[in-house]
């Protein structure tokens, strides 16, 4: 192997961290001096080069850095406490702002509106149409017999406050992800901050059609009706 | 027939509540650590920047924004790595602001021009070297100059190091390897 080779092997040798020679590398700067010289100095190279590194990062850490950053944590930790039960009572305004908005547009289209004079019985809280709810918030709510519509309304057999708490009519196989909605709100504050802000206007947004059902269709003959 | 049901939404909130009193366990556990972790995150911080108010000031932020996010933390274990990390990153950004306004208020100024000529002896002796180191080191790659910050630190052994990243042991000592012979190379 030529000198250039063995001095290749040596900065290898230093770099990786190895204490000892090999018996060929030894035997070789026993009888070459420049490469008993490069040898020397390369030791002090890495040497110094671990030396730096230390120097560069044991710096004498500052007696305020942990005094500090203990006030911050309690400065912290305040806030944290107090900023919480204000978004709570923020996402619950928010989520009751949704509902009210989306069934006061339900309740303004007239060709969605209920027939008024169609009657619901009061006896029973299955609703035979599920599109209108305001027409659903008229309907007393009442005792039943029904196990899944007493599980489904603790409402009404729960009477810790409930008419200090806002109440929301969802249909009942969307309660649980209503509960998930509200639930994850606070974390969500991009979310809350955009529901309670009306959406931009978007022209080039495509218009989504929901599917109609129309469950009784009675159709009448022109000449039967009366003019006005 | 669909059914419509009254629900509150405040009371899902209620329940919620028990899940608050997580946070005052957090922040003891977080305070525990704080002893152990703040000087790692000072020296590391210093590591990058060699200022020390700057790097109080960035391991204060690292430190605060880890205490913000500590309970979505999983695996508490990797504590040290995670921060670590995180003051790694945001020494960085701090360094390169501080070189971007240097380089602003010194446009116009001639380059500086290396010394040539000195031996590797007087190099080590003198603290142009340890200049020269400085800026040898901000020219590693980002993965090879934390490695040899954290086997430089006092304390710290390659084994350590090698959990405190959660890499491989063997990766560990090949960054090693190769940002030492870069560093040899460049001061050479």
């Amino acid at each position: 192997m030529s000198c250039e080779g063995y001095r290749d092997k040596l900065v290898e040798g230093l770099a990786s961290g190895a204490s000892s020679l090999d018996g060929d590398m030894a035997g070789h700067l026993r009888t070459c001096v420049e490469c008993k010289r490069f040898y020397e100095a390369q030791v002090h190279l890495f040497g110094a080069i671990d030396a730096g590194v230390q120097a560069m990062v044991n710096e004498a850490v500052p007696v305020s850095l942990l005094l500090g950053m203990r006030a911050r944590l309690d400065e912290q930790g305040a806030t944290r406490r107090a900023w919480i039960p204000a978004w709570t009572f923020g996402a619950v305004i928010a989520a009751v702002a949704i509902v009210a908005v989306g069934g006061g547009y339900v309740w303004l289209q007239p060709e969605r509106r209920p027939d008024s004079s169609r009657s619901v019985p009061a006896a029973t809280k299955r609703i035979a149409n599920p599109a209108p709810l305001a027409q659903a918030a008229e309907i007393p709510v009442t005792s039943s017999p029904n196990p899944k519509h007493r599980r489904a309304s603790p409402v009404t057999t729960s009477s810790l406050g409930a008419e200090t708490m806002p109440e929301v009519i969802v249909l009942a196989e969307e309660r649980q992800a209503f509960d998930r909605f509200v639930s994850a709100l606070p974390r969500q504050s991009n979310v809350a901050v955009a529901l309670a802000h009306a959406a931009p206007a978007a022209p080039d947004t495509g218009v989504e059609i929901a599917l109609l059902e129309i469950g009784d269709l009675e159709v009448k003959s022109l000449e039967a009706t009366p003019r006005n | 027939m669909r059914e419509l049901v009254l629900i509150q939404p405040a009371r899902v909130l209620v329940g919620r509540s028990e899940r608050e009193e997580e946070s005052p366990r957090s922040h003891r556990e977080f305070e525990e650590r704080l002893a152990e972790c703040g000087p790692l995150a000072f020296r590391v911080a210093y590591g990058v920047l060699r200022h020390s108010a700057d790097a109080e000031d960035v391991a204060q932020e690292a430190l605060l924004k880890a205490y913000r996010n500590f309970e979505r933390l999983r695996d508490r274990a990797r504590f040290r790595g995670w921060l670590v990390r995180i003051v790694f990153r945001m020494a960085l950004d701090r360094w390169r602001s501080v070189k971007r306004r240097e380089k602003r208020e010194t446009t116009g100024e001639q380059p500086e021009h290396r010394a040539t000529g000195p031996s590797v002896e007087d190099l080590a002796a003198s603290s142009e070297f340890q200049t020269r180191l400085e800026r040898a080191m901000e020219e590693l790659p980002e993965k090879f100059r934390l490695v040899v910050l954290l086997a430089g630190i006092q304390g710290y052994t390659l084994e350590e190091v090698s959990g405190m990243l959660g890499i491989p042991m063997g990766t560990v000592k090949s960054r090693l390897f190769f940002a030492r012979k870069k560093l040899a190379e460049k001061l050479r």
